[in-house]
């Protein structure tokens, strides 16, 4: 019996993983949708692996809590909206200002026409500076509803909000993007002002 | 109907029924809100469809490296060493060391560290005051101890990194120091915000009297 306990102890001792390892199963497999979100919140993408960095720095002192989730997904990208929106400034300055400071290589480029290219790049130029006026709750709800495509009910149980809370601050940060956006598009050729 | 419906419906009108749609565009004539929304998720729509941002590579394993390397965040107890803003506060049995600005950085160098006397097992309230140009949104606080001085309640840790609001004006940052031998030793606070990073560093020295609270245990 004791030869065996100890034989037990030693394999088990062998397949046992260190926190490193464990922690790597468990959040390794996000890490994409954690970037990928992390750069539509701060449109910069130094700044997106900043934000991602720090949401695995938590996840690791909290590696035991993780360990028991059925599905560390939700927990990460709470932490990661409650990171961004608690410390929205110190992830906003690198922000994209113009389509110059984006890294070629950030992006997969589907190769459209050089036109297109240039209409992209003016509309995500309009884009970048309205955004920098919106709040960042207003950022972070368009960012993952509008943009990333999460359902009400999931952003519901990201930012533990109300589903009528979330309709009306999903509608005004429309409307204010929205207008912004207005004010920054040159009137269209032969158009009275 | 409501302008959250409305625009619901416009946004996604291929699962609309016609009444719905025509009752959308009827509201759409008249309200420039939605109109705005609408634009609003155009633009957001085409930002859904264009290129998809691309992972660094090995952004884990830069994050893992970080991760397993960092130390641990003591947010709740580490928030309670703030004991707030204006330099009015008393603080019992402690001292207080001068005003320090954060930025912009003093352009001649301080003369010397503060300087604190401690005794083997002595706890003492060392307040600092953080003298800030602006409201710091999301600063980080860096604690980091040498020698023999440790902080009471922090049995071990030699270093406390936590984030926190600072007020414009002057925050007093209170530190619960404790001798742990005689070697004396050094307290150093890092501030950082955004790009902006700031160390002040407290000397301490050791007393040769021993402490009256030599039985309290850190």
């Amino acid at each position: 019996m004791v030869v065996r306990s100890l034989r037990d102890r030693e394999a088990s001792s062998t397949i046992a993983a260190s926190a490193p390892q464990r922690f790597a199963v468990l959040v390794e497999p996000h890490y994409d949708t954690m970037y990928r979100v992390a750069y539509r919140l701060t449109r910069s993408a130094p700044d997106a692996e900043d934000l991602a960095q720090e949401v695995c720095v938590r996840a690791y002192a909290h590696l035991a809590e993780i360990e028991v989730l059925e599905q560390p997904r939700g927990w990460l990208l709470r932490v990661l909206y409650r990171l961004f929106v608690d410390s929205v400034r110190r992830y906003e300055r690198k922000h994209v200002g113009s389509i110059d400071d984006v890294d070629e290589d950030v992006l997969a480029y589907e190769g459209p026409s050089p036109v297109e290219e240039a209409e992209r790049a003016l509309e995500r130029r309009r884009l970048d500076r309205a955004w920098r006026h919106l709040d960042n709750d207003q950022r972070a709800l368009l960012a993952l509803h509008d943009v990333e495509g999460y359902s009400l009910a999931e952003l519901m149980q990201l930012t533990g909000l109300k589903e009528g809370t979330l309709k009306s601050r999903l509608h005004r940060a429309r409307v204010r993007l929205g207008r912004l956006l207005q004010r920054d598009t040159p009137p269209a050729p032969g158009a009275r002002s | 109907m409501k302008c959250e419906e409305a625009v619901e419906i416009l946004r996604a009108t291929e699962h609309a029924g016609v009444l719905p749609l025509q009752a959308a565009r009827a509201h759409l004539e008249g309200c420039a809100d939605c109109a705005a929304a609408l634009r609003a998720v155009s633009a957001l729509r085409t930002e859904h469809l264009g290129p998809a941002p691309k992972t660094p590579a090995q952004g884990f394993a830069r994050a893992l490296e970080h991760a397993t390397h960092a130390p641990r965040v003591e947010t709740r107890r580490a928030r309670g060493f703030w004991l707030g803003t204006g330099v009015g506060g008393a603080i019992a049995a402690g001292i207080a060391i001068a005003i320090a600005a954060l930025w912009p950085q003093p352009t001649t160098a301080p003369i010397g560290n503060p300087e604190v006397q401690l005794a083997v097992n002595e706890v003492r309230a060392v307040s600092m005051s953080l003298d800030s140009p602006e409201a710091l949104e999301g600063a980080e606080i860096h604690i980091v101890l040498t020698g023999g001085v440790g902080l009471q309640g922090f049995a071990g840790q030699r270093e406390l990194r936590w984030m926190t609001d600072l007020d414009r004006g002057v925050n007093q940052l209170t530190l619960p120091l404790v001798g742990l031998d005689a070697s004396g030793g050094q307290v150093t606070v890092e501030v950082y915000h955004g790009t902006k990073q700031r160390t002040f560093v407290i000397d301490v020295q050791p007393t040769g009297r021993p402490s009256a609270r030599a039985g309290e245990t850190v």
